[in-house]
């Protein structure tokens, strides 16, 4: 960083002052926002070079063949990208919606929450992708199995961080609810929905890597279609570059998700965000 | 603060004869794991209607307990009365705003703006927008932060956020105002700063007020009175001074010999004589 001299500091705690301290986070943050492309050249080359030393592209193909089958094999791989990501986008939101509803009620009743926080614990100790053949067994070889793993594993760091949430309000944010004698409904409303963001986009984005993983897993148990179908597939026929080029769909796939999380953070607590920021 | 775009309806209920704050054998319990803790017992005291009240007292003596007992947070273990007018605070009885209140931190909302979260007590409790919002625009205006009305509260430094704190309290127009040591994370030139406000901001439209301390010199400046309490737990109010000092007070005048008449007097109440502070 350069060091600027264009003015004279206005005194701290100026409005001038707060208008520069703002434009140059901001500035800043683009500034810098290639840097976190860095690693990604170096990370390509190496595999280059590993898959030029073994030489063997069933086993390791290099970067280049696998974008070579990317576009080849395009039609192919966008028609199993499809169901999985219904898979995935299906089986988050119902657990957005359970994961919250549910945090959101133990968060506010100490007798509930003695009731089924420990369950709820518990559950999250059964390794679920042990379950998926038993979900096939019950719902058979249609969706509905993928998306209720998908469901079940992304759960959990909703629920828990919804409940962490709506109890991280203060004791004199309580005191101020108590004071305007508000309700429940409205303590929740005008105070308790707002604190509760960003401890639950927190447990969004845990949850929506772990939702691909679900539907992926599930696809493997028993699927005819899915990216995770193509997998066991593309490793049946020895196809490893195909393999390769699934994996990186996936991946892509669920950067964008990701990154979809992080938007919806950024617009629905831009007063959180931007305070992380100089932290 | 000459602005009566409150609901309207609300006519102000203080029967001018019982008119001021009494806190009568005020007793405060708490439930501590299997033993009941007793903060405060059987405080008593008294403030006449439109003066300015401060709580001095040690660490840990149960100050803040009793202003939260007259806000009616504490209602299930409080003892004794505490009365506005002929209204019973403890209990919870106190009409919706009719007690303000700031706390120890000022406790905004970051994802409010300043004007917002001074407004928050009408918008949440259905005032027009307009109306509310117009109304904070003239109180930070007063409290001398205009120009911050549309900034977050995270981006104003701690003094200017209790100032829009105090402004937050005051919007409801109350008949009490309670303040809980709201300068006391403040460094010392800010607190003076602070001090100065809140006398312009009160000489306005003295209600009453009471203002928990520790700050001697501090009380002494705002008061019309100030009750010393002993040392918790089972604290009671040892001393009530009457600070006569012609208002408005000026920082300057802290160096009178009257000022420090009072200071003294108060240290002493304090125990403060017998240790090196």
């Amino acid at each position: 960083m350069s060091m600027q001299v264009d003015a004279p500091a206005p005194p701290a705690g100026s409005e001038a002052s707060l208008q520069n301290l703002r434009s140059s986070r901001l500035r800043s943050a683009t500034r810098t926002w290639w840097l976190s492309l860095i690693s990604f050249p170096f990370a390509i080359a190496a595999w280059q070079m590993a898959a030029a030393i073994n030489d063997n592209k069933l086993v390791l193909p290099g970067p280049w063949e696998v974008a070579k089958e990317l576009v080849s094999e395009r039609s192919t791989l966008i028609a199993n990208l499809k169901p999985t990501a219904y898979e995935t986008v299906v089986g988050f939101l119902i657990a957005l919606a359970a994961g919250v509803l549910v945090g959101v009620v133990l968060g506010n009743s100490r007798f509930l929450q003695s009731i089924f926080m420990p369950f709820i614990v518990v559950f999250q100790l059964v390794p679920k992708v042990a379950l998926a053949p038993l979900f096939i067994v019950w719902f058979g070889f249609g969706n509905q199995p993928k998306i209720l793993l998908t469901v079940l594993i992304s759960f959990f760091p909703i629920v828990i961080n919804a409940f962490a949430g709506v109890q991280s309000m203060t004791s004199e944010q309580r005191e101020l609810a108590a004071l305007l004698r508000f309700s429940r409904w409205k303590t929740f409303r005008h105070i308790q929905a707002r604190v509760a963001l960003p401890a639950l986009f927190n447990g969004l984005k845990v949850a929506i890597t772990l939702a691909v993983i679900g539907a992926v897993v599930a696809e493997f148990v028993a699927a005819d279609r899915g990216l995770g179908y193509l997998l066991v597939v593309t490793q049946t026929n020895l196809n490893t570059p195909l393999m390769f080029a699934a994996v990186v769909l996936l991946t892509a796939f669920g950067a964008v998700l990701y990154a979809l999380v992080v938007l919806a953070e950024r617009l629905a607590i831009p007063w959180h965000v931007s305070r992380r920021a100089d932290r | 603060m000459t602005v009566n775009a409150m609901s309207g309806s609300e006519a102000p209920a203080t029967s001018v004869g019982s008119a001021g704050l009494s806190f009568r054998s005020v007793s405060i319990e708490y439930q501590a794991q299997a033993r009941k803790i007793r903060a405060v017992a059987d405080a008593s005291l008294h403030v006449d209607h439109g003066s300015f009240l401060s709580i001095l007292g040690p660490s840990g003596c149960g100050k803040t307990s009793l202003l939260k007992a007259a806000a009616g947070l504490l209602p299930a273990s409080t003892l004794g009365e505490i009365v506005l007018g002929d209204v019973r605070l403890n209990s919870g009885n106190a009409r919706r705003n009719q007690v303000g209140m700031v706390f120890q931190t000022a406790a905004l909302l970051d994802w409010l703006t300043v004007r917002d979260n001074v407004a928050f007590p009408l918008t949440t409790t259905g005032v027009r927008k307009s109306t509310a919002r117009e109304l904070a625009s003239e109180l930070l205006q007063q409290a001398g932060l205009g120009s911050f009305a549309d900034n977050k509260p995270y981006e104003l430094s701690g003094g200017m956020q209790q100032r829009a704190a105090i402004c937050r309290a005051l919007i409801v127009e109350p008949e009490l105002l309670l303040m809980d040591e709201p300068f006391g994370h403040l460094d010392a030139i800010t607190r003076d700063q602070m001090s100065i406000m809140t006398q312009s901001l009160w000489l306005r439209k003295p209600i009453t007020a009471v203002l928990v301390t520790h700050s001697v010199a501090e009380a002494v400046f705002l008061s019309d009175r100030v009750a010393v309490m002993s040392k918790g737990p089972a604290s009671r109010v040892v001393t009530e001074v009457d600070i006569d000092l012609p208002r408005p007070r000026t920082l300057e005048s802290r160096g009178s010999a009257v000022f420090q008449g009072y200071v003294r007097e108060l240290e002493q109440a304090l125990g403060l004589d017998q240790m090196e502070e």
